[in-house]
């Protein structure tokens, strides 16, 4: 790796803007976006659901459904405008460079395939391995990720595994060709908890074997404070907050960070009811222009004064 | 597997016995004699009645019944009243021809409804959407006598590309004079085909499997065909399945409006001369021919989707 590489961060993504198409309409569902993702360091894109985590993970893979689109701003991978050249960039880096990690291995791995070649048809295009090369190397990323005995499980079909197993399956998949930057949709979100454990364990372990980048987005700041350094905290397509985790978790400055910390819950305080935000994030579609978390507190907090008051 | 092909095999002798009745009792309700149509209506009433009695049409109607399932069982078939041969020997000649025609008919649908799926499900709504829904209205709404008349017009009077009519001699001149006559039953079987296609096509390329297939960096051409289209096509094999009959059935028009020896040719035959025999016999076929296809479907399924042949 040269210098120049070194000093450059890994991922910055500045201003991003998407706008997602509904019945010919455009909503803004991105809102000037940035944050940045050093090289060996996890970083916590955390918002509920509708808050535009997942899509922005998706346009940094180039893979937005045909109603979304980039409408501004950009991504520095490596220093290289991933949106430019009309996102003709994103096939080269895809896989060596940035891969990702979907959030339900269920769907995301091709139901009539063997797992073990879905772990390896990406390497083996790019490198031209030949069949037993391939499963050769299946077998040592299912041992990699904690597979038990991969050599019998290489060529399984994925209906044949286990939640957590199929898990792994598309983490082995998606770190195959060691990428700098991996992408993480809330891929904890189907599994029970002592699996989440294990699978945030691997990826600590291969953000530090492998030097990688993980952006990681979910909705559960326990995940967060567990592997990530620094975190970006979104609400209605819009940064909130961002900083190290120690300073976000710690001492929030948003009110909707402090609402996410009080609603997620504690171990030490067993017997709590759980508690939740009032309403959801609305829609695209009913979103007035410059939406914030106050105008929601202020629709809720007559009838459900819990956390609100708290803030 | 044995006992799934063991209980298929029992509903294919079962739903034949339910078919040869069913023919039995309505070629021996329909009004025109055999004897009389064969001998002509010159012919004395006592020739008549004594070629009655050769065919054993003077019996009563469940003897007649008895004889025929009992030399059914035994493999005999019977004897032709008009061509004066034993069915079998006619059967030789003429089933070959017929599933030949099927098996021209089905790639034509194949060959022609896949990649027209593919097109119109990777453009999406749009310009070839509407065009080809149009198509296939107009295909679907289009009775295989005016298909087979249109094409002879074209490619057979005016380009003269393919023979308008008759079979040749040599295996070339059959498949070149097949050619329009598969061609007419295949367009009867595209609009369908492509309709269940591309719906499936459609969902298979919104799903997160083919997008973990992009962010994996395979060639988009591996991504399509191997997690898209391989997964689109399953509905596919059971539409081609279902569609046995239309088949069956277009081989009985398209037979007769270009000539050709065939199945379908011997049973209008058959039907137009009272000729028992041959109708019950061509029928038994038929129904063979479809019960088959029904089973091959099934088995191709298990073929194609792991989770049906080992779940």
């Amino acid at each position: 790796m040269n210098a120049a590489s070194e000093e450059q961060p890994l991922l910055k993504v500045e201003g991003l803007c998407v706008d997602v198409t509904i019945q010919g309409r455009d909503y803004a569902a991105l809102k000037d976006v940035s944050f940045t993702v050093q090289r060996a360091e996890a970083h916590g894109l955390v918002g509920e659901s509708g808050s535009g985590k997942s899509l922005a993970l998706r346009s940094l893979m180039g893979l937005l459904s045909a109603n979304a689109r980039v409408s501004s701003g950009s991504a520095y991978f490596n220093g290289a405008d991933l949106f430019a050249n009309s996102g003709r960039n994103f096939r080269r880096i895809r896989g060596a460079g940035i891969s990702m990690v979907f959030q339900e291995p269920a769907v995301a791995l091709n139901p009539i395939a063997r797992v073990g070649t879905q772990i390896t048809d990406g390497i083996a295009q790019r490198k031209g391995l030949s069949r037993k090369q391939a499963r050769d190397y299946a077998i040592h990323m299912m041992g990699l990720v904690g597979i038990p005995s991969p050599e019998l499980r290489v060529d399984a079909y994925p209906f044949q595994l286990s939640g957590g197993m199929r898990q792994r399956v598309m983490i082995a998949a998606s770190v195959a060709c060691e990428p700098e930057l991996i992408l993480c949709d809330e891929p904890t979100t189907a599994l029970d908890v002592t699996v989440q454990a294990q699978v945030l364990a691997l990826f600590d372990g291969l953000r530090a074997e492998l030097n990688a980048g993980i952006l990681y987005v979910t909705h559960d700041l326990a995940v967060v404070s567990e592997l990530c350094s620094t975190i970006s905290v979104l609400y209605a397509g819009r940064l909130v907050e961002s900083g190290t985790a120690a300073e976000v978790l710690g001492n929030p400055r948003e009110d909707y960070t402090r609402a996410l910390l009080a609603a997620t819950p504690r171990i030490d305080e067993p017997g709590q009811r759980l508690r939740s935000i009032p309403g959801t994030t609305p829609a695209l579609r009913d979103r007035p222009a410059g939406y914030s978390f106050a105008m929601r507190v202020a629709d809720h907090a007559p009838d459900s004064p819990s956390i609100l008051q708290e803030l | 597997m044995i006992r799934f092909l063991a209980r298929r095999l029992g509903l294919l002798v079962l739903v034949v016995w339910g078919v040869v009745t069913a023919t039995f009792v309505l070629v021996h309700a329909t009004p025109g004699d055999p004897a009389r149509t064969t001998l002509g209506d010159k012919a004395s009433e006592s020739a008549v009645q004594a070629l009655r009695a050769e065919w054993g049409l003077d019996q009563p109607l469940t003897v007649q019944y008895w004889h025929f399932l009992t030399d059914l069982i035994s493999g005999n078939l019977g004897t032709s009243f008009q061509y004066r041969s034993p069915i079998v020997s006619l059967l030789a000649d003429r089933l070959p021809t017929t599933l030949l025609l099927m098996l021209m008919a089905v790639t034509f649908a194949v060959v022609i409804s896949l990649p027209l799926a593919t097109w119109v499900a990777v453009r999406g709504r749009g310009g070839a959407d509407i065009g080809v829904r149009i198509f296939g209205a107009v295909a679907q709404g289009t009775p295989a006598f005016l298909t087979g008349t249109l094409l002879v017009i074209v490619f057979g009077l005016k380009l003269h590309w393919f023979p308008v009519g008759g079979y040749g001699r040599t295996t070339a001149e059959h498949l070149h004079s097949l050619v329009l006559p598969s061609l007419t039953i295949a367009l009867g079987i595209v609009p369908m085909l492509v309709n269940s296609l591309r719906a499936s096509l459609t969902d298979a390329l919104q799903s997160d499997f083919v997008a973990f297939g992009h962010s994996k960096g395979l060639k988009p051409a591996t991504v399509l065909a191997a997690y898209a289209i391989r997964n689109g096509s399953i509905s596919g094999v059971t539409i081609l399945g279902i569609q046995a009959g239309v088949l069956a059935g277009g081989a009985l028009v398209v037979e007769k409006v270009f000539a050709i020896p065939g199945m379908g040719s011997l049973m209008l035959a058959g039907i137009l001369g009272r000729d028992f025999p041959v109708v019950q016999a061509t029928t038994l076929v038929f129904a063979g021919i479809v019960v088959v296809v029904y089973l091959v479907t099934d088995l191709s399924y298990a073929l194609l989707d792991p989770r049906a042949r080992l779940a």
